[in-house]
């Protein structure tokens, strides 16, 4: 008896310090701390079906309140999402096996109806995404968790577009308030969003994926970026997306925050009107040997790009470094060459560049001048307002332009297809070998294959300077060292799930 | 008076009508295609044809327009956003109030700070607070709202941390953002105070006042400075419509959700109902403010009545 009593104690003191110490591992495992950033840009919608392609979109509720079939990893390789596992069963069909026991927000269950629901939402609300499915004929139902998936042709490429497609559920899909308030299976939930003012996330805690660390997390719209800088300066966000090469100074000196430089995938071009003179591929070439890309990136790009490696960026699926194939900068080489094409005299010439959309645009635009001038090449500076400049892209009203295209997909196909194959390119350009390589591309189940041919692609690309990229465009993160977990990407996609805040 | 407002009140229908027509006519005949936003880098022709019959724009005009009217009349419908889906009604009636609540303290600001300073400027004439107050509103009425701005965000907000770099929240958010907008605006008061009163000041009644022995605050109040209300109260209500838009700057660097910033946006990206809403609500504003100074010139000016 002596013995039971006392056991009892000691059962009961280990009992309540088993629960003192699970309590205390609950309490940390929860979702905790708030954590603010600020694009500078607003959502103009959050439907996925009603956005009209906004990275902002993609990078904060694309990647946080919903999930897809499939995601990419940070280097841009495809992993399971939604889907567990798949398979290219024919050239045109596709065959995926769906997770099971996920749920939305509001309770609805994840399974292959959904899958179908969410595309044909997509074509009866006239999705301005829809030109990144555009090659899917249909999709099957054939059985709870699995669908079949048919394009129009063989398409290689569908993985990566099926990471831009959101989930959207069947029944909250179709209410009004889903335009504000959308639901998805994501590890965060939309808490609120008051346009131009905030929009507020909180943690899904029943996320199939575990819940994440932080309890909500807040995004301001903060277009100038003088508020931005101030605001990370006195605490009032974590994180500030793009800051201008001004203020890197000052947050740099800042204690407590660190400033990271990240190479986005966009890619700025010189692009050439090939019915004009531009069609010469030797006055092409004259221009690229008049351009020393070294000398933009270090005077006038500084911190805001690096120069351009090849015709898509460093983080884009298919990339190969093609610096060696630039033409090399040589003046008298590039005059011989202008003269050569039958312009003994040099000729005029005008550059569009809608200003203000790519940084240092005008400084770019100067230093062309400048350096045509010198193989005898006048050009006319005309910088419009981004609205009135689009236009003349399709108008082919242009000799230059300076214009860029990212890699929303972060696959090859889509960085190159639209601007390079001669079917959708509105420079009027045809070169044959490189369609082939574009057609294969787009085709090939094999991302081996892909990665070969995108590669041979883009050496065409620059050997024959179709378009002169000149420089991928960084964003300057400014990031608190309260937040840890938190790595920038080439995608810029804000991946939310691991990120968590020291301090309230 | 009843029939003076009545009649206006029809003049500003019509009036309504036509800045409809026009905004809803020359912002479809601009060069700002919605498609061309949607889709990043511009939209092909493809493309451009689906968006357009999505959202009925490639329908005639005069039917676009006419269904417009058919939902604003029966429904109070001004259509829907093309981005964020929301009744545009709702979009504005949001905004609204948060630009007037950075506009009206702005405004009486100006009023408080210009009026006496005019005033003083005028009765002390060439004098050192003539001329120092004279020299001060050029220089200040040179500066840029935005400018102000940012620099009152760096010594308020980072320097000496008083006040929030942006947002609403707390009377503290009120300060920065009025004091950018009236700081430029209160110049034009002064001066206007000043001049019209150094004018009125000339006259024989003033002169008559003074001889009669009056006190120096009830020439310079009730005789000179209440003929001076009059073109003051014109001028300052035209200001303050026009500032309701014009915050616009101010509205994006301390982020505040207000009219300026939804109509330049809903212009640039082609959300046709929305910056055809936003503009109606100037005229709107524009000419009832318009009637409400011209009703207030029978209170101000005892020689004015409308039949």
């Amino acid at each position: 008896m002596h013995r039971g009593k006392g056991s009892f104690v000691l059962r009961l003191v280990l009992g309540s310090l088993l629960l003192a110490v699970v309590w205390q591992v609950a309490a940390i495992a929860a979702p905790q701390g708030t954590l603010s950033f600020s694009w500078p840009e607003e959502f103009r919608a959050i439907d996925p079906h009603r956005h009209d392609n906004q990275r902002v979109f993609w990078a904060i509720i694309g990647k946080n309140v919903f999930d897809h079939l499939v995601e990419r990893d940070a280097l841009s390789n495809i992993v399971p999402g939604l889907a567990t596992s798949w398979e290219a069963v024919t050239p045109t069909m596709w065959e995926f096996t769906l997770r099971q026991g996920v749920k939305f927000h509001n309770g609805e269950a994840f399974n292959a109806a959904v899958v179908k629901y969410t595309f044909d939402r997509m074509v009866r609300l006239t999705a301005p995404c829809l030109f990144l499915f555009d090659q899917i004929d249909r999709v099957e139902v054939v059985g709870d968790y699995a669908i079949r998936i048919y394009t129009k042709a063989p398409y290689g490429a569908l993985l990566y577009s099926l990471t831009m497609a959101e989930m959207v559920p069947p029944v909250a899909g179709e209410q009004d308030s889903y335009a504000t308030k959308p639901i998805g299976t994501g590890p965060f939930k939309v808490d609120q969003w008051v346009k131009d003012d905030r929009l507020v996330l909180v943690a899904n805690e029943q996320y199939w994926g575990g819940a994440p660390k932080l309890a909500q997390a807040i995004h301001y719209p903060l277009m100038e970026a003088a508020t931005r800088a101030a605001a990370l300066k006195t605490g009032k966000i974590d994180i500030a997306h793009q800051l201008p090469a001004e203020e890197v100074g000052a947050i740099r000196a800042t204690a407590g925050l660190q400033v990271v430089p990240v190479a986005s995938n966009d890619t700025i071009c010189l692009v050439f009107d090939h019915d004009k003179a531009w069609g010469d591929p030797r006055v092409r070439e004259a221009a690229a040997r008049a351009i020393d890309v070294s000398e933009i990136e270090k005077y006038i790009l500084g911190e805001v790009g690096v120069a351009a490696k090849s015709a898509m960026a460093p983080s884009v699926f298919g990339f190969l470094d093609c610096s060696s194939e630039f033409p090399k900068y040589d003046l008298e080489e590039a005059r011989e060459l202008v003269k050569a094409a039958g312009y003994p005299n040099g000729f005029k010439t005008n550059i569009v560049a809608p200003a203000g959309f790519y940084p240092k645009d005008r400084e770019i635009c100067e230093y062309l001048k400048a350096q045509f001038a010198q193989i005898g090449i006048d050009l006319e500076i005309k910088l419009l307002v981004p609205a009135s400049a689009w236009p003349i892209l399709d108008s082919r009203d242009f000799e230059l332009f300076i214009a860029g295209w990212g890699a929303a997909t972060m696959d090859g196909d889509f960085a190159l297809w639209r601007n390079y194959h001669s079917s959708s390119t509105r420079e009027g350009f045809a070169d044959p070998l490189l369609d082939q390589m574009l057609e294969i591309g787009r085709a090939s189940g094999s991302q081996l294959m892909r990665q070969a041919v995108y590669g041979v692609a883009q050496v065409e690309i620059i050997q024959n300077v179709l378009r002169l990229p000149l420089y991928n465009p960084t964003r300057i993160y400014g990031i608190s060292g309260r937040v840890q977990g938190f790595t920038p990407r080439g995608d810029e996609n804000y991946d939310l799930r691991a990120v968590s805040v020291t301090g309230s | 008076m009843l029939s003076y407002v009545l009649r206006r009140l029809v003049v500003v229908g019509i009036g309504l009508l036509i800045v409809s027509f026009g905004i809803f006519y020359g912002i479809r005949r601009s060069p700002i295609d919605p498609a061309n936003t949607m889709i990043p880098g511009g939209a092909n022709a493809e493309e451009k044809a689906r968006i357009h019959a999505a959202l009925g724009l490639d329908r005639p005009i005069l039917v676009q327009y006419g269904r417009f009217l058919h939902g604003a009349f029966t429904r109070f419908d001004f259509g829907t956003s093309y981005y964020s889906h929301e009744p545009v009604t709702r979009l504005v009636l949001q905004r609204v109030p948060v630009s007037l609540s950075l506009v009206l303290p702005a405004f009486l600001l100006v009023l408080c700070v210009g009026i006496p300073t005019g005033f003083l400027a005028a009765i002390r004439r060439n004098s050192l607070l003539d001329y120092s107050v004279v020299g001060a509103v050029y220089v200040i009425q040179s500066f840029a709202d935005f400018w102000i701005a940012i620099v009152l965000i760096l010594v308020f907000v980072v320097r000496i941390p008083i006040f929030p770099a942006f947002g609403r929240a707390g009377p503290t958010s009120f300060v920065l953002p009025a004091l950018s907008l009236a700081i430029p605006l209160f110049g034009r008061v002064t001066r206007f105070v000043r001049a019209g009163l150094l004018d009125v000041l000339q006259h024989d009644y003033i002169r008559t006042a003074r001889s009669k022995g009056a006190s120096a605050s009830r020439v310079y109040v009730k005789h000179a400075f209440r003929n001076v209300l009059v073109p003051l109260v014109t001028d300052t209500s035209m200001q303050f419509v026009w500032t309701i838009g014009n915050a616009i700057v101010i509205e994006e660097i301390f982020a505040w959700p207000g009219i300026g910033r939804l109509t330049i946006n809903a212009i640039r990206l082609g959300d046709f109902p929305t910056a055809q809403l936003c503009v109606l609500f100037f005229a709107v504003m524009f000419m009832v403010v318009n009637l409400a100074v011209d009703i207030s010139y029978t209170f101000l000016d005892p020689r004015i009545h409308y039949a």
